[in-house]
């Protein structure tokens, strides 16, 4: 895959949707976006994702961090005057991030989760004990749910993305320990 | 209410770790006598906040394959979670509107024996109450009227937006759960960033950022006069109830807010009694506000 063509198509996708020319750079985004306010604007900056998209600059977006503290409130898609779907280009972006392997873990964690119990958060011996105790009918159990959930990352990119995800991580723990032996040599 | 199109939804973060929340919904069903169906099948919506954010389309076909299992049996779906409802009306919504789109899913779908037809409808359960219950039929049944009680509503982004896919209320200036509270007789305050996110969203990248935003939230309702917090949202349940200590550990006042589920706020108005509900379950007390609406109960507080 090439990350430019990539970025190429998510910049052609929401040209489709609304008027490249039509983002006018008037910062709604960033006043409606609650990390941006909480960080003063330093740590994450829609205004700026969406100018970097549209000049084909966000490749140096991809493996920044930054691009996961989005809350996904969408606060910002609704304030747009314009109607530039600011959240949906934010999810994009992550997606791309995500087929080079750059996700954080806990996202992951609970991604693999999903996969391997059909749920985010599977259900537990101890759950059902207190459901139970409530009144509640326990919860049950989805086997053919389970698989149906693995048919279908294998049908998508789902599951090459987590596999290049651990990779990712991986390599960088390889080069970090190289660096670590490095320096002690 | 004899034949119901309604199965319930739960999703995982209700049924496993807040039970309590179930348990005041299906109080406030049976009140209403509105029959609901638990059927086998379902998995994750997929959480709108993880799945969608490395593969949307594989998010999309998840939620779908939950579409198809509720339409296969004829039925809609009823769901007390925003991200539950954000991901399976959202999905509902996109795969109406773009055939192309649903065409693609209906491929991936179909590995597994299933397809979506595009037929049935998706509702919130806060959403049922204001547009199938009604505020009329609500006010009329109060038994013990919520008067002297002052409250923060927080609605929460997954039931709201994006606005042109769920069409529930204003995205920026709702006013159902407000609605909905003072229909009991509470009243509500309105404090700067209500419409803010409680801070959940950003809690994979950034604990501790959300834990400022939900500190900041917390303080502002405080400020405006609130003695309890009223939430629909399990996420937003979690930030605001189970981790409000730390969310108010670098804030000034430091009082603990009682949070509520709009249903048990409901049930308590509707005259249920508090023994059928799990307020022991709850990490803020709230013993405080069921004093003062139910003198007798004579709770401890510390």
């Amino acid at each position: 895959m090439d990350v430019e063509e990539r970025l190429e198509e998510i910049a052609q996708k929401l040209a489709k949707r609304v008027d490249t020319k039509s983002c006018f750079q008037c910062g709604s985004c960033v006043s409606a976006c609650p990390v941006s306010r909480i960080t003063d604007g330093e740590l994450y900056h829609p205004r700026r994702i969406v100018r970097a998209t549209l000049e084909g600059e966000a490749s140096k977006l991809l493996e920044q961090p930054s691009l996961w503290l989005c809350t996904s409130c969408h606060a910002c898609l609704e304030h747009c005057p314009q109607k530039v779907p600011v959240s949906e280009l934010v999810q994009d972006l992550q997606n791309l991030a995500s087929e080079l392997g750059v996700t954080p873990d806990d996202i992951v964690s609970e991604v693999e989760n999903i996969i391997a119990t059909g749920w985010a958060l599977a259900p537990s011996e101890s759950a059902n004990k207190r459901r139970v105790e409530l009144g509640l009918p326990p919860i049950p159990l989805e086997e053919k749910g389970k698989k149906d959930l693995h048919t279908i990352a294998k049908a998508t990119e789902l599951l090459s993305r987590l596999k290049k995800i651990k990779e990712h991580k991986a390599a960088l723990k390889a080069a970090d320990e190289a660096i670590q032996e490095g320096g002690e040599a | 209410m004899a034949d119901t199109p309604w199965a319930l939804y739960m999703g995982c973060v209700i049924p496993n770790r807040l039970p309590y929340m179930e348990v005041a919904m299906r109080e406030t069903l049976s009140y209403f006598e509105i029959s609901t169906q638990d059927i086998s099948g379902f998995t994750c919506c997929p959480n709108p906040l993880t799945l969608s954010h490395i593969d949307h389309e594989a998010a999309l076909a998840i939620s779908a394959r939950n579409l198809a299992i509720a339409e296969e049996k004829g039925l809609n779906i009823l769901t007390p979670c925003n991200g539950c409802f954000e991901a399976l009306k959202g999905t509902a919504a996109c795969l109406q509107e773009d055939a192309e789109l649903r065409a693609k899913v209906n491929t991936i779908l179909s590995k597994t024996g299933h397809e979506y037809k595009g037929t049935i409808q998706v509702k919130h359960f806060i959403q049922f109450l204001f547009e199938d219950i009604g505020l009329g039929t609500i006010a009329e049944s109060v038994a013990l009227p919520l008067n002297d009680l002052v409250v923060a509503t927080h609605i929460g982004c997954h039931i709201l937006r994006p606005s042109n896919l769920l069409n529930v209320d204003d995205a920026q200036r709702p006013t159902i759960l407000h609605q909905l509270v003072r229909a009991l007789g509470a009243k509500t305050v309105q404090y700067p960033d209500e419409m803010d996110c409680c801070g959940y969203g950003t809690r994979p990248a950034d604990k501790d950022m959300a834990l400022k935003m939900t500190g900041n939230k917390l303080e502002n309702m405080k400020f405006a006069g609130a003695e309890a917090l009223v939430v629909i949202c399990p996420a937003c349940t979690l930030q605001f109830d189970l981790m409000q200590r730390l969310a108010l550990r670098d804030t000034e006042d430091k009082t603990p807010l009682p949070v509520f589920y709009y249903p048990e706020l409901l049930n308590l108005a509707l005259g249920i009694s508090p023994d059928k509900m799990g307020f022991n379950l709850h990490r803020v007390k709230v013993n405080p506000v069921l004093n003062k609406l139910l003198p007798d109960l004579a709770l401890p507080t510390t």
